[in-house]
């Protein structure tokens, strides 16, 4: 009981301790320094990468990052799959205008021997 | 030179206005900055950026707001983007520590300039404490508490009624209570 009215004034004072406080004031001149900074412009590269610092934008980048990963697989995966065939049926089509299918041989293994 | 005339140079790109500008305003957008970032390097670089973007942006002011209520705008937002840069460089300090990268940094309390002897280790800790307001109640109570404004000035600045101020300092209040009793409870 005690030590809990003892919080309790500790937490008014704190509360009441910036009360009647003076304005902080601007470090000696300040002026000049800040023409100094305003003649200098600021690299758009600061401002870039201080932008991808952000959670919100981080995370939508690498979501983005990620969605075009799996659409980039997806599409190798898909083009890929056709054009397997379509080079075996080139094949096929060479194979058969040559007369190279069916096992058959071009050379008469009876007379080799 | 009232603020009409002075935003009327600025527009023209008078030099002299703006330097009479910054010495006029200059305190008061250091403390707000200071009383938001609690750093005082950090809030002279705010408060430089706050003026540059002032000289840029002024030719587009059309004076729908009062040039104070502009002012402290400005001051707050640019205040709050720093504290925002911080935490997420925190959080990866953070990260580093957690994954044996980094040593853990000790938290620092800030001591106002302008606050008396006597009271400065009680408002360091209610320094401390602000930190962890959510941003409303945080730019409310700053503007009101430290930088001495009236509700109705600070109604102006966050574009909100004076009771929903009035409602955002109560709510604040509760808040530093509900902290500083978990502070002095575990110690």
């Amino acid at each position: 009981m005690e030590s809990n009215k003892f919080t309790q004034q500790k937490i008014a004072e704190t509360l009441n301790s910036i009360d009647g406080m003076n304005r902080a004031d601007m470090p000696e001149f300040f002026y000049t320094r800040l023409q100094a900074r305003l003649n200098k412009s600021a690299p758009v590269s600061e401002s870039f990468w201080f932008l991808l610092t952000r959670p919100a934008v981080s995370l939508v980048t690498l979501s983005l990052l990620v969605v075009l990963n799996i659409a980039a697989i997806n599409y190798f995966i898909r083009s890929n799959k056709p054009r397997v065939s379509t080079e075996s049926n080139g094949i096929r089509d060479f194979a058969q205008e040559y007369n190279l299918t069916g096992g058959a041989s071009l050379y008469n293994d009876k007379k080799i021997k | 030179m009232n603020d009409q005339e002075l935003i009327l140079s600025l527009q023209k790109g008078d030099p002299l206005a703006f330097k009479q500008l910054v010495e006029t305003w200059q305190n008061r957008v250091f403390n707000t900055v200071l009383g938001i970032v609690q750093d005082v390097q950090e809030a002279e670089d705010v408060a430089q950026e706050v003026f540059i973007q002032v000289y840029q942006s002024v030719a587009g002011f059309r004076g729908e707001a009062k040039l104070s209520t502009w002012l402290y705008r400005i001051s707050v937002t640019k205040a709050l983007d720093a504290e925002r840069k911080k935490k997420s460089k925190k959080r990866i300090a953070n990260l580093k520590t957690w994954i044996g990268l980094g040593e853990k940094e000790e938290a620092i309390h800030f001591h106002h300039p302008g606050i008396e002897l006597d009271n400065k280790e009680r408002a360091a800790i209610l320094f401390s404490a602000m930190q962890k307001l959510p941003e409303n109640q945080r730019i409310a109570f700053t503007l009101i508490k430290i930088e001495g404004l009236r509700y109705e000035a600070v109604a102006d600045i966050m574009n909100i009624t004076v009771k929903a101020v009035e409602a955002l300092m109560h709510r604040a209040k509760e808040n530093l209570r509900k902290k500083l009793q978990y502070y002095y409870t575990s110690q």
